[in-house]
């Protein structure tokens, strides 16, 4: 059974790549390890490391882009309500020669509500992205659903569905406004008591209200609650 | 390439680590793993039910099976326990469902016990306390207020700062029967 949703991850991964080879379609890989660390019973830090790679035209291999490390500090207002700061650097400029570094700063407010199975879950969230030309602040709503596939609850060896869509809009002195939209599919694995496996695809159009461009990424991420 | 095949490698190394705990744990059942014992007597109210859903739950030692499904609008959980018999029939309600004296009772109950609260679910239940089975069902079915029947409560409660998930049980009266805390339901396996 295990090695079966194993398979299916594999078949989502293996179909994607050739769609990454789309004209007008940008491929990216994103692999991110996020560590978890309750504080108290309200207050908790979230470390994340993450490498995203592109797909070269060839389609021969991935190109390391970027590597980001962000730290998040969440604070549990009521049981469905939580209020989070966050600080990003992201390290571009040593490995795209198009790209610079950032600083990102985040502020996001998340509200939840699960009136049987399924979680619904809105994200508002604000950013201030610095980079050595400028800063682009940017405002971001998400709606997410996930559910439990095997049962009512999410139990160790179990799988679920989460599904998000988001709305950004950027705005600063560096460029005109610029509105993208994100959809986002994804199957997880809590494989230990504590541990998430999750593999997710995302599909980015992005300056839609201009000239636009299609993007497709492919994420795997491991989450670990300490 | 090399970094697809070392994710690869990754992935499937952790499909291992599987199953090496003993877990408490519930999960979704075909019809035909349900009691027999259990299916006759709910079998005439599945017609005109939709959302049917079967369930086995294991704590520990012990088992319980339950079904739930969506009749005329309202959401209802039947519980029986490992050998099939019936445990108790629960409906889905609001709070403007409980009458007014019973749900005076219970928040004044409520708001001595935590400074901040909020009700996440509140279910009728209908025990089967020596009674005929097929009765329980037919009065839960029925929606019919009898003395015998249990409010049953989810609640987020905050105590000395922090919110933690009760099941709180009163009775038709709104007296308080029994609390025990519940496993959170909202598990932080998604990031948000």
């Amino acid at each position: 059974m295990y090695f079966t949703k194993y398979r299916l991850a594999l078949s989502l991964w293996l179909v994607c790549t050739p769609l990454l080879a789309q004209d007008g379609l940008d491929g990216f890989l994103q692999t991110q390890a996020v560590v978890k660390l309750p504080i108290s019973e309200t207050y908790t830090h979230r470390y994340q490391l993450a490498q995203r790679f592109y797909v070269t035209d060839d389609i021969q291999g991935f190109q390391l882009q970027q590597i980001d490390l962000s730290h998040l500090s969440s604070l549990k207002i009521r049981d469905n309500l939580r209020l989070a700061l966050g600080l990003m650097y992201r390290f571009r400029d040593s490995f795209d020669r198009f790209g610079t570094d950032e600083v990102r700063l985040i502020q996001h407010l998340v509200l939840s509500n699960r009136p049987e199975n399924t979680r619904f879950v809105h994200r508002w969230r604000a950013e201030q992205r610095i980079f050595p030309d400028g800063t682009l602040h940017r405002l971001r709503y998400r709606f997410s659903v996930d559910l439990p596939l095997q049962g009512q609850n999410l139990n160790q060896g179990e799988s679920y569905l989460v599904a998000h869509t988001e709305s950004l809009l950027s705005i600063g002195n560096m460029q005109r406004p610029q509105w993208d939209q994100r959809f986002t599919l994804g199957l997880g694995w809590l494989i230990g008591k504590k541990t998430v496996l999750l593999n997710s695809l995302e599909y980015r159009v992005e300056n839609f209200n201009a000239d636009s461009r299609q993007r497709l990424f492919l994420f795997t991420s491991l989450n670990l609650s300490l | 390439m090399k970094y697809r095949l070392l994710l690869l490698i990754g992935c499937l190394c952790l499909g291992v680590t599987f199953g090496q705990e003993k877990r408490e744990w519930e999960r979704r059942i075909e019809r035909s793993e349900f009691p027999d014992s259990a299916l006759e007597l709910i079998i005439p109210y599945l017609d005109g039910a939709n959302k049917i859903k079967f369930y086995l739950e294991r704590d520990q030692d012990k088992r319980s099976y339950e079904v739930k499904l969506k009749k005329r609008r309202l959401r209802y959980s039947i519980e029986f326990d490992q050998h099939g018999v019936l445990e108790d029939v629960e409906v889905r309600i609001r709070e403007v469902d409980i009458p007014n004296e019973s749900f005076e009772a219970i928040r004044s109950d409520l708001g001595q016990q935590f400074s901040a609260y909020r009700i996440r679910k509140i279910q009728q239940q209908y025990p089967n306390i020596n009674a005929n089975p097929q009765e329980i069902l037919k009065k839960a079915f029925q929606n019919l207020l009898i003395p015998e029947l249990n409010y049953e409560i989810i609640i987020a409660g905050k105590e000395a700062k922090r919110y933690q998930t009760y099941e709180f049980l009163y009775n038709a009266e709104g007296g308080f029967l029994n609390k025990r805390i519940v496993r959170p339901i909202d598990k932080d396996h998604v990031l948000y």
